[in-house]
């Protein structure tokens, strides 16, 4: 069996009387594509903020490489090696991109107060480290043209882009992509496709995506698990997801037979 | 061509106490600028510098650079005091809550005979001079140039940006949001310190919520987040009722008039170059 990097055992998140996540098991192996789809409202987004540390479930376990998450704080979850894009897209608006990508290289940088304040030679040297490392991420994504310009400035498509870049500079092992093909055109979903998949890869990251874009999720996951109404109905791999008859009752309805 | 008159008394005292308002402001714009946390209660740091340093030199007789290092550390240890129970708010309430600890600090000021009651403090040395100023302020642009730089000066605008996206990407923002009102109050309390060995009489009515608003009226001005446009702000609203000495009763007026007609024209201030959300 392959090593799993998350485990989620029976997780319930309650919202007073709503139960926007049902006692929902699932793992996630090392180094797979993982997709969450389930139609809207199925507690995707809820799954990912517990993941992350927004919320604390009301009742269940998430283990990271071993470690219980439950209480720890998002910051620290991220530093441990977990990191997110947003559904509706949260860059640093005002900054420059590649200012965005250097923010998220924060939790792995030492330099304190006093060196950054007098520029030491260990901060100076840590600072061309980490502009050199964010270029050549920015070049991985393609958007090196636009380091300077500010993120609200950037394209729908390449702001994407660019929070999918921000989250691997964390250097996080998991990353967990919100609707990344949300908005995009046909052409810039097949491009994201390939980027997704060259960063598993590439750089050996494990990514668990929620999308509703079946042509993505159907190319490119090893497995899928799907939601609704809070509780998990399904998991496999895209071949046994697309028969599976309680997923096309999700999307499409139950088949009227005496009517 | 003469300039000798440049160098006069009241100009020395004009230019000294626009130095002071520099480092006030740098301080605030840390706070509300930097991290987009509007702080109505600025001027209070500043008694705390101002009381703290004064008592010191009038009572202790300390010289004047312990009080100044230890006026500015109290002001520090306020601001990280304060900094604690608002981290959770934001905005209006946020504001609020500054407002009031301003108006605490300076009833309690008022009403403690310890440190002279409404009568305040009187015959404080008279130790601030320009250099000392200049200096000063020297320091302050040097520190928050460098700062807003740095790994910590991102983590902090990042928060201003956006603070759910700041904390996913490993920031610790209560961390941050302390660090940026201990360093702004901070800076509050030197200009507060310098404050009271330059006029070397202090009363709780200098520090007002007025007091507040007018620095975070200089930084209006200047544009928020941008340390150019602090230093900017600061000495137009500093010197600008000066030359409107003539028409005395009226230098509030020109005060209200010059913030409609910017927030008209130029609501991100002079220089500045980016919307704060506050």
């Amino acid at each position: 069996m392959a090593n799993n990097i998350l485990e989620l055992k029976n997780i319930s998140m309650h919202f007073g009387g709503l139960k926007a996540v049902d006692n929902v098991s699932f793992n996630i192996n090392e180094g797979e594509i993982l997709s969450l789809i389930g139609p809207n409202g199925a507690g995707k987004t809820t799954a990912f903020n517990v993941i992350t540390g927004v919320y604390i479930p009301t009742l269940g376990e998430v283990y990271f490489k071993g470690q219980k998450l439950n209480d720890i704080k998002p910051y620290k979850i991220t530093e441990m090696g977990i990191a997110r894009t947003f559904q509706n897209i949260r860059l640093f608006g005002q900054l420059s991109a590649l200012d965005n990508i250097i923010i998220a290289m924060h939790s792995r940088r030492k330099s304190n107060m006093i060196q950054s304040i007098f520029r030491t030679i260990k901060y100076k040297a840590e600072e061309k480290y980490c502009i050199e490392k964010a270029d050549e991420l920015l070049n991985y994504m393609d958007l090196l043209g636009d380091r300077n310009e500010q993120a609200q400035n950037l394209p729908y498509g390449k702001q994407r882009k660019l929070e999918i870049a921000r989250a691997m500079a964390t250097e996080a092992d998991l990353l967990l992509l919100d609707e990344p093909a949300a908005g995009m055109n046909p052409q810039e979903t097949e491009e994201l496709m390939e980027i997704i998949k060259n960063i598993r890869k590439d750089l050996k990251k494990t990514i668990f995506l929620i999308e509703h874009d079946m042509k993505l999720v159907m190319g490119i996951s090893d497995r899928i698990v799907v939601f609704d109404y809070g509780q998990l109905i399904a998991e496999g791999t895209p071949e046994e997801i697309k028969k599976n008859p309680r997923v096309i009752e999700a999307y499409l309805g139950k088949e009227v037979t005496n009517a | 061509m003469d300039l000798s008159f440049l160098f006069n008394d009241y100009v020395m005292q004009v230019t000294t106490n626009t130095g002071i308002n520099i480092i006030m402001v740098l301080g605030l714009n840390l706070i509300t600028g930097v991290t987009g946390q509007l702080s109505l209660g600025h001027a209070a740091f500043m008694s705390i510098g101002a009381y703290s340093s004064a008592i010191l030199s009038t009572s202790l007789g300390a010289p004047f650079i312990v009080s100044l290092v230890t006026g500015t550390l109290t002001g520090a240890i306020f601001g990280a005091i304060l900094g604690i129970p608002i981290l959770r708010l934001r905005g209006d309430y946020l504001a609020i809550s500054t407002l009031g600890f301003g108006e605490i600090i300076r009833v309690i000021l008022l009403n403690t005979d310890l440190v002279g009651g409404a009568l305040g403090i009187y015959n404080i040395p008279d130790s601030t001079n320009i250099y000392i100023v200049f200096i000063a302020v020297a320091f302050a642009i040097f520190f928050m140039y460098r700062l807003e730089k740095s790994r910590h000066g991102m983590a902090i605008k990042s928060i201003r940006e956006d603070e759910i996206a700041s904390e996913m990407m490993g920031i610790n923002i209560a961390r941050y949001k302390i660090i940026s009102f201990t360093i702004g109050s901070g800076f509050a309390a030197l200009g507060g310190t310098l404050y009271a060995h330059f006029m070397t009489y202090i009363n709780p009515v200098d520090f007002g919520f007025m007091k507040s608003i007018e620095q975070l009226c200089m930084l209006v001005l200047g544009g928020m987040g941008s340390i150019f446009g602090a230093v900017a702000g600061t000495i137009v609203l500093s010197t600008i009722p000066e030359f409107l000495r003539f028409a005395s009763e009226y230098r509030m007026l020109t005060y209200g008039i010059v913030l409609i007609l910017m927030m008209i024209f130029r609501p991100q201030g002079l220089f500045g170059k980016i919307k704060v959300n506050v």
